[in-house]
């Protein structure tokens, strides 16, 4: 279970990257909910959520992620 | 061919297809374990495949030879994989490799028989995909050669993923609806494949522009139309055939096709094309190298790094058919294309605009139908190959 406190820093990523400052995520949030989320964008995603956190996220591990909690938790393996 | 060889010959060929599957579902439905009902459907596949595809001269058999050789090195790599875990980088690297070196090694020489071989090493290529990606299967050798050596999918793809086979491969998928479907889906493809591929190819360059007249500007689109709904009912009707053998057998494979003619724009058609090869060459080359550009550029650099990766996954794709500059000319149209949507996409998102244009019937309607004629243009060039036979249909149009 992603912890509040990952999602909450995850969130101006996701204004950054989607050019929408009104978007508003939950661990359930997955590219369907959101405008524009597609294979190019969730690239985008995770190269800033890099910048972001500080960690490497794979190539193979990038189409493995189907919604907001489960990039969270990867996030959160990573960190330790 | 005149009308009684050719019935001779397709009922020669479906009564050899049928003692195939006869052979195959005999073994699928024993009562034998998992492992040893692979075993004997490897041995099986081999045979089918000799049969099917190759012969009994030496060049056949020392290319069949050297394909098995590949995939027991190439199961021998996996194992080796699986010990470290599926996550150890330097051997990831060489066992998804190797089919590709192997690929070009073969492809640079001419004397062995090489049908299937690209396929091959592309099914061998995405196996360690699954492997790293989904914690590893533990694949025992005789399953390995039964999943690469199918013959439903040897010589043309789909590119399916081992998973797939796995899964279904095991007898307690074949059922009645599944046959149904199968025979409904070989039918299908049969009829594609035969007949109707047949007559449209009368409308393609190789035969419309040879007939020693000039033409207008419109029967070059036509010849390019003509030629792209061939190539699909040609290669969507052989995907059906092998998607339909095997679920004769209750054995998923991975659909290629999915209404390409309704795409609304080149990336979208990519999508519905060749899906296989596709999603492939996205894992392999678009998301790895977009990844590392993006990290070198930062986000703010996108649309550079779009267009770098675009044309970079294309030329792959260019280079996988061939040298001919046709190949080039298609595949960096669609590059072009490929990239200015994803920006445009981009910057109607970023306007608040792309979701009324992508729900608009009237845009939708007319982006169908210029990206049916940009791919059927593009696919003009394709199709002409060469520059002589650019250039010479080109002469034979009408000023």
């Amino acid at each position: 279970m992603a912890k509040p406190e990952t999602i909450a820093k995850m969130l101006p990523v996701f204004h950054e990257v989607f050019d929408d400052d009104t978007l508003v995520i939950a661990p359930a949030t997955s590219a369907q909910d959101v405008d524009g989320w597609d294979s190019l964008s969730h690239i985008r995603l995770m190269v800033a959520m890099e910048s972001a956190f500080g960690v490497r996220i794979k190539a193979s591990e990038v189409a493995k992620l189907n919604n907001v909690g489960e990039l969270a938790e990867l996030i959160e393996r990573k960190l330790g | 061919m005149e009308a009684k060889p050719l019935i001779a010959s397709t009922l020669r060929e479906l009564g050899w297809i049928a003692a195939y599957l006869a052979a195959a579902l005999a073994i699928l439905l024993s009562g034998l374990s998992y492992q040893l009902k692979q075993w004997l459907l490897a041995a099986l596949n081999i045979a089918g495949v000799l049969f099917f595809f190759l012969s009994t001269s030496r060049q056949d058999i020392v290319s069949l030879a050297i394909i098995l050789a590949a995939v027991v090195a190439h199961w021998g790599l996996l194992k080796v994989f699986s010990a470290y875990g599926n996550d150890n980088d330097r051997i990831y690297w060489i066992a998804f490799l190797f089919p590709i070196v192997l690929l070009v090694a073969l492809k640079s020489q001419s004397t062995l028989h090489l049908l299937g071989v690209s396929y091959l090493a592309f099914r061998m290529a995405q196996t360690v995909f699954e492997l790293r990606d989904y914690s590893g299967p533990n694949i025992a050798l005789g399953e390995y050669l039964a999943f690469l050596i199918f013959p439903t999918t040897f010589s043309a793809g789909p590119i399916s993923p081992f998973l797939y086979y796995r899964d279904t491969a095991n007898g307690a998928t074949v059922s009645p609806h599944n046959l149904g479907y199968g025979l409904l889906r070989v039918m299908v493809g049969y009829i594609k494949f035969r007949f109707l591929a047949t007559m449209v190819q009368q409308l393609t360059f190789t035969n419309l522009w040879i007939d020693g007249f000039r033409h207008g500007h419109v029967d070059f689109i036509v010849s390019g139309a003509a030629y792209y709904v061939y190539l699909y009912l040609n290669f969507s009707g052989y995907t059906d055939i092998a998607v339909g053998l095997s679920a004769i057998l209750g054995i998923r494979v991975k659909e290629n096709f999915a209404n390409p003619f309704s795409a609304r724009n080149v990336r979208e058609f990519w999508q519905r094309w060749h899906i296989s090869l596709t999603e492939f060459v996205r894992n392999v080359v678009f998301t790895p190298l977009s990844m590392t550009l993006l990290r070198w550029f930062g986000i703010r650099f996108s649309a550079v790094v779009i267009v770098i990766s675009a044309f970079a996954t294309f030329a792959v794709l260019a280079l996988w058919h061939g040298t001919e500059p046709g190949y080039f000319i298609f595949y960096g149209a669609h590059a072009a294309a490929f990239a200015l949507n994803m920006i445009g996409e981009s910057e109607l998102r970023k306007r608040k605009l792309l979701r009324d244009y992508m729900a608009n019937r009237w845009i939708g309607f007319a982006s169908r139908i210029v990206t049916f004629l940009f791919i059927s243009l593009t696919f003009a060039f394709f199709d002409l190959q060469s520059w002589p036979a650019i250039t010479s249909a080109f002469s034979l149009i009408t000023p």
